[in-house]
Formats: structure tokens, C-alpha cells, sequence
């Protein structure tokens, strides 16, 4: 008899999401799938609307990363309009961007996932949260919350509020920086560095311990990684190129223009999940599964571009890199936590570095221009990985076609069978026709979705509560066992 | 001295009467300005998260002003730090006013003293403006918040 194990709903990530583990006749793993089940239909209501409403509407698809939807709808605008916004526009929506990483990072690593090595796999996930932290750690978390109000502030302070801005726009940015608000910024800026020391300082003395084995092998596959690079191949956010690496270091792809996403990317629509399975398409699907995110942007890279990230990249390819890849490349998902804490470090410098540039003060923020083309693809980097939107237009400038390709899409192929590693290597195979789950295993396994800090509300479009389901079904699809958690 | 107060209005503008919290925190801020409260702080938010802990640690009274579908009117209700029973929350950045209190206490050792202006609310649909039933308690409202402001309530 064979059994199904499901976890439902996944917990401390933003959206519902169900994990189902089967299991064949003789106890073992057969197949696991995390399952994503709300739509909201964004695609299809954008439909009809001015392209120029895109950035404030796409940015109410999530409030954890609307800079992110805006500032992509901002850059199809831009080619719509067939305008290049003005040096200190970009400039300020790079200085967005970076914020908005910021911020989303120290949620993820501070509030959602600290908790399970913080307090232990084990420990009564009644604990494992935001106050079983401060308990803890009151260190940690006070400075972790530090670290993302800052990013709030810096977001609130350029385009007004906190959510649901719509300062982005194609052309540019509404309104220019004042000078009181880049020394405001400025002078956070210390504080944030020295949070980020100890906090670096406490996670490698974990890594150098407790954490060692999970950051070498916790969701360790071979995959192919995609982010955008700059001209150098350095890191970044907002403009580039596309380039695919192997986990053995070898590039994929190079000076991908998302223009053409299509042609090297496909999307499969599975019958038990809503979200889509984007899949690299010189390799067909399933077998053209890529990663996105901080610890693709840190693999396909060559380098950060900024002194403590460069090195801070240095010390995370020596405890993760595998030897395959001459150490060059990290291939566990567990490292996606230190990933976003090298990136906030590299955010950290890149906002210093833009603010203390003078043409980012220019008066003249926005180019103005009519309808020029029909269609335009958007890309940037979103803290989760690259972000598509892809519209066409009629003469009158109204959406006739709305495409989004989100961040945890691309990762879903990658979550999939990041919880079959997992639940392999951590549930004791055969499994008992009747043995209880350990909820520490099931922990294990539901951390494994929580490395690639999965956005449900971005991917689906979907909004609603928020809570972690785990099934185990036998091989007909009786359901076994389950385990809910609100 | 003055105390160090702060109202936070909770709520969502774009669901009807959900931003009643909203638009009676905007109130705070003209009523403290004509007064010349330089004491007292206002923000707007559409749900507590963590970081308003930075915020809870400087005031020494703190009014949330919230849509509550169970309130039959206006009312002002003190408010005690959650116990540790109340605590436990799967998505980690969306805490209700008494989470938020407990979670300041947890860090600095103290907490504000607390108070929720519950408004009650008829229509969370979407759009934007408040229904009838909701504008007419906003007299009732206002008056409370005077009462907050002045250390009556």
C-alpha cells in the first residue's frame, strides 16, 4: 500500500500553499509536490486598462515587493513609450530597488526563517516565530527589524508610502530627491552596517557549527541558475543582460535580452497546482529547471562590484562551493539565507555608492513621449529573482495582452524537487503504514520551501491567509495523514 | 513634561469602510497640529507588522484606531500585552494591536500604555469612500479621540 504525506498550509511564507508526499507500495518517497492553490486572475483584469496604470496596479499584487512590480511595469513603459528616463531617474529607481531587496530580505531571514535554527527544528512551533525570536535573541531581532524598517523608510521616503506606491512611472519617477532625504539616508546608514557585521558575525559562527552540514547539502541538486549581470558580468538589479551558469560553472547562456524570454523560456501549467513551471527551453521541461533569486544572482555572477560584498561573496562560494564547480558555484538551497545577507550588504553599499553620486539630485526625473511601440517586455531583479511583464498594446496605448512571469514560478520546478531531497534525506524511509510524521522532519521539510521565500501573493496573484498543509497519501491517493498549521 | 503619544491607524482605504481607521488617524494629526501637540505622532498603516515596535518604544501612550465588525459604536477599550498563549502566529509580519504591545514588552521591557478606538464598520467591499451608517458614527468618533488626546480616556 502506498501513502500520501501532506503539509497544508506551508507556514511563514507569503501565500497558501499545500506540500503532498507520496509514497509507493513499499513505504519509500515516489514523488513530492508542492502545491499552490488560489488564483486571482491579474493577467487577465490588467486587460482593457492604459499600460500607463500598469505600475500602480501591478504594485498592489503583493505587499511585500511592489517596487518590484512597479518598477518592471515602470521599464515596459519605457519601452511603450520608447523614451530612456533620465540619468537621475535611474539612478533614483536603482536606489528603490535596492531598498525594496533590503528590506524583503531582512523580513525573510529575520522574521521567517531564523526562527527554525535560532530555536531548533525541533522546537514547539508554537515558539518558532517572530516572538519566540526576541526571546531568544533580542539582539538578532531588534536588529533585524531595525534593518528592514530602514529599507520601509527609504521606500516610503522616496515615493511617499511604505506599499502600494506608484512613484515608478514609464518615463521615470515622479518626483525628484530632495536633498534632506539622501542625507537622512545617509546617515542610517552606519547603524545598518554595524547591524549587519554582527549579524553576519553570529550566522557564520552557526555556519562554522550547527548549520555546517545544512549549507553544504539542505536542498543540494545540480541545476542551471539565471539573473541579470551587468556589462563586466558584476551583479545586478535593474538593467543587464540575462545569463544562464551549470552548476558546474560553465555559462549556459550570455546577453539574453528579456525582450526575447520567450524563445529561450517556456512555461508548463501542471493539473494540481495553479502556478505555473517555467523551464529553460533549449532543454525542454522538466529537465530545463533553474533557480533564480539571491543564490542565482551570487552564482552567475563574477562579482558584486563593492568591497564588504565582494568579500562577504568570497567567504559564502568558500563554505558552499562546490567541488564540481572548483568551488565556484552553490548548489544548496539552504544557502539562499546567506545569499540575501551577502545582497544586503551589497544593497547597504549600493545605496551609499548611489547617494553620494550628485546626479542623482537632477531636478528633471521623467521624459514624456506618446504611444511609439506596441509591445515591451519589463525585467528587474525582485529580492526573490528576475520579474517579467510582458504587455501589447493597441493604438490607444489599453492592454490587449498581459504576460507576468514571477520569481516563484521560475523556482517552482527547483522547490519541487528541493522537498523531495529533503524529505528523502530526512524522513526514515520505509515509512510505517501508519507511523506518525515527526513534526521536526515535517519542519525540515516545509524550510526547504521557505529557503526560496516563495511569494504566493506575486506568483499567483492571488491574496488571502496565509497558513502551511502537509498530506501523505498512499499510491491510490488515499489520504494517510495530514498535518495543518494556521 | 507631555507624554510621548502615538496613533496608529490601521485599516485599508480601498475597502470601504476598512479606512475608517485611516481617515480618523488623519483627524488626530489635523486636530494635534491646531493645537500645536508636538507630542503627538500619527501614522497610517494597512496592517501592525514587527517593525512598529521601533515605533511603541518611544511613546509612553499609544492609540490604535481600528474597523471592528463586532463594535456596535464607537467605543475606547484599554489594551493589555498579549500573554505568551496568544502569541503564536504562522505569518509573522501581520499582529493584531495586543501582539504588537507584547512584542515591545519582549525587546525593551516595556510597553506603552494602550488603548483601541473600535469603529464599527458595515461595508468592506471594494472601492473607496466610507458607507452611510459608517460617516455618521465619525462625530462620535472624533469626540472620543479629543477624550484620548486630552488624558480623559
Amino acid at each position: 500500500m502506498t501513502r500520501t504525506i501532506t503539509i497544508d498550509p506551508v507556514t511563514r511564507i507569503e501565500g497558501h500553499a499545500r506540500i503532498t508526499l507520496q509514497l509507493d507500495g513499499r513505504g519509500h518517497l515516489a514523488d513530492a509536490r508542492f502545491q499552490v492553490l488560489e488564483v486571482r486572475g491579474f493577467e487577465q483584469f490588467c486587460v482593457g486598462r492604459p499600460f500607463t496604470e500598469m505600475a500602480g496596479l501591478t504594485s498592489r499584487i503583493c505587499g511585500i515587493c511592489p517596487v518590484s512590480h512597479q518598477l518592471a511595469a515602470a521599464r515596459a513603459g519605457d519601452k511603450l513609450l520608447a523614451v530612456q528616463p533620465p540619468e537621475a531617474a535611474q539612478l533614483l529607481r536603482r536606489l528603490l530597488n535596492l531598498a525594496q531587496i533590503l528590506q524583503s530580505h531582512a523580513l525573510s531571514f529575520f522574521y521567517l526563517s531564523s526562527p527554525d535554527w535560532l530555536l531548533g527544528w525541533s522546537s514547539d512551533p508554537a515558539r518558532r516565530n517572530i516572538f519566540g525570536l526576541m526571546a531568544a535573541d533580542p539582539e538578532l531581532a531588534r536588529g533585524g527589524i531595525g534593518l528592514r524598517q530602514f529599507g520601509q523608510q527609504v521606500i516610503e521616503r522616496l515615493g511617499g508610502r511604505r506599499i502600494h506606491q506608484a512613484w515608478a512611472v514609464p518615463g521615470g519617477v515622479r518626483t525628484p530627491l530632495a536633498p534632506e532625504t539622501r542625507d537622512w539616508i545617509l546617515a542610517q546608514l552606519p547603524q545598518a552596517r554595524a547591524t549587519m557585521a554582527r549579524v553576519l558575525d553570529g550566522y557564520k559562527r552557526l555556519l562554522d557549527g550547527p548549520l555546517r552540514h545544512e549549507q553544504r547539502s539542505f536542498g543540494s541538486f545540480a541545476s542551471l541558475f539565471m539573473a541579470l549581470v551587468g556589462p563586466d558580468g558584476c551583479w545586478e538589479t535593474l538593467d543587464g543582460a540575462l545569463r544562464l551558469v551549470d552548476s558546474r560553472a560553465q555559462v549556459v547562456a550570455s546577453a539574453l535580452s528579456a525582450d526575447d524570454y520567450d524563445r529561450f523560456l517556456g512555461e508548463v501549467l501542471e493539473d494540481w497546482s495553479v502556478l505555473k513551471f517555467p523551464y529553460y527551453r533549449p532543454l525542454g521541461y522538466p529537465k530545463g529547471l533553474y533557480r533564480v533569486g539571491p543564490l542565482a544572482r551570487l552564482n552567475v555572477c563574477t562579482a558584486i562590484g563593492t568591497p564588504w560584498a565582494d568579500a562577504e561573496l568570497a567567504d559564502f562560494r568558500g563554505r558552499g562551493g562546490t567541488p564540481a564547480s572548483g568551488g565556484r558555484i552553490v548548489t544548496a538551497a539552504f544557502a539562499y539565507h546567506q545569499a540575501r545577507l551577502v545582497e544586503i550588504v551589497a544593497c547597504l553599499e549600493g545605496i551609499e555608492a548611489l547617494l553620494q553620486d550628485p546626479r542623482i539630485l537632477d531636478r528633471r526625473v521623467r521624459a514624456h513621449a506618446s504611444l511609439n511601440a506596441l509591445e515591451a517586455v519589463g525585467v528587474g531583479e525582485a529580492p526573490r529573482g528576475t520579474l517579467f511583464h510582458h504587455y501589447r498594446v493597441d493604438d490607444n496605448g489599453l492592454l490587449t495582452a498581459v504576460n507576468l512571469i514571477i520569481a516563484t514560478g521560475q523556482n517552482n520546478l527547483a522547490m519541487n524537487r528541493t522537498v523531495a531531497q529533503i524529505a528523502r534525506a530526512c524522513l526514515p524511509w520505509p515509512l510505517p503504514a501508519s507511523a506518525a510524521i515527526p513534526e521536526a522532519l515535517l519542519n525540515r521539510v516545509e524550510a526547504g520551501i521557505r529557503c526560496y521565500d516563495p511569494c504566493l501573493s506575486c506568483s499567483t496573484h492571488a491574496a488571502g491567509a496565509m497558513p502551511l498543509h502537509i498530506e501523505l497519501r498512499d499510491a491510490s491517493g488515499a489520504l494517510l495523514c495530514e498535518t495543518v498549521r494556521d | 513634561m507631555a507624554s510621548a503619544d502615538l496613533v496608529i491607524g490601521i485599516g485599508n482605504p480601498l475597502r470601504g469602510d476598512d479606512g475608517i481607521g485611516a481617515l480618523v488617524a488623519g483627524q488626530a494629526r489635523s486636530l494635534a497640529a491646531g493645537a500645536h501637540r508636538g507630542n503627538l505622532r500619527v501614522q497610517v498603516v494597512q496592517q501592525l507588522t514587527p517593525e512598529r515596535v521601533l515605533d511603541l518604544q518611544r511613546a509612553d501612550r499609544v492609540l490604535f484606531v481600528d474597523a471592528c465588525c463586532q463594535a456596535a459604536a464607537p467605543c475606547l477599550q484599554p489594551l493589555a500585552v498579549a500573554q505568551p498563549g496568544e502569541l503564536a502566529l504562522g505569518l509573522s509580519h501581520r499582529l493584531e494591536p495586543a501582539q504588537l504591545l507584547a512584542l515591545t514588552d519582549l525587546l525593551s521591557g516595556r510597553a506603552p500604555a494602550a488603548t483601541l478606538l473600535r469603529l464599527p464598520v458595515h461595508v468592506l467591499d471594494h472601492g473607496q469612500g466610507l458607507s452611510p451608517m459608517a460617516r455618521r458614527q465619525l462625530p462620535q468618533a472624533r469626540w472620543l479621540l479629543l477624550q484620548w488626546m486630552n488624558g480623559h480616556a
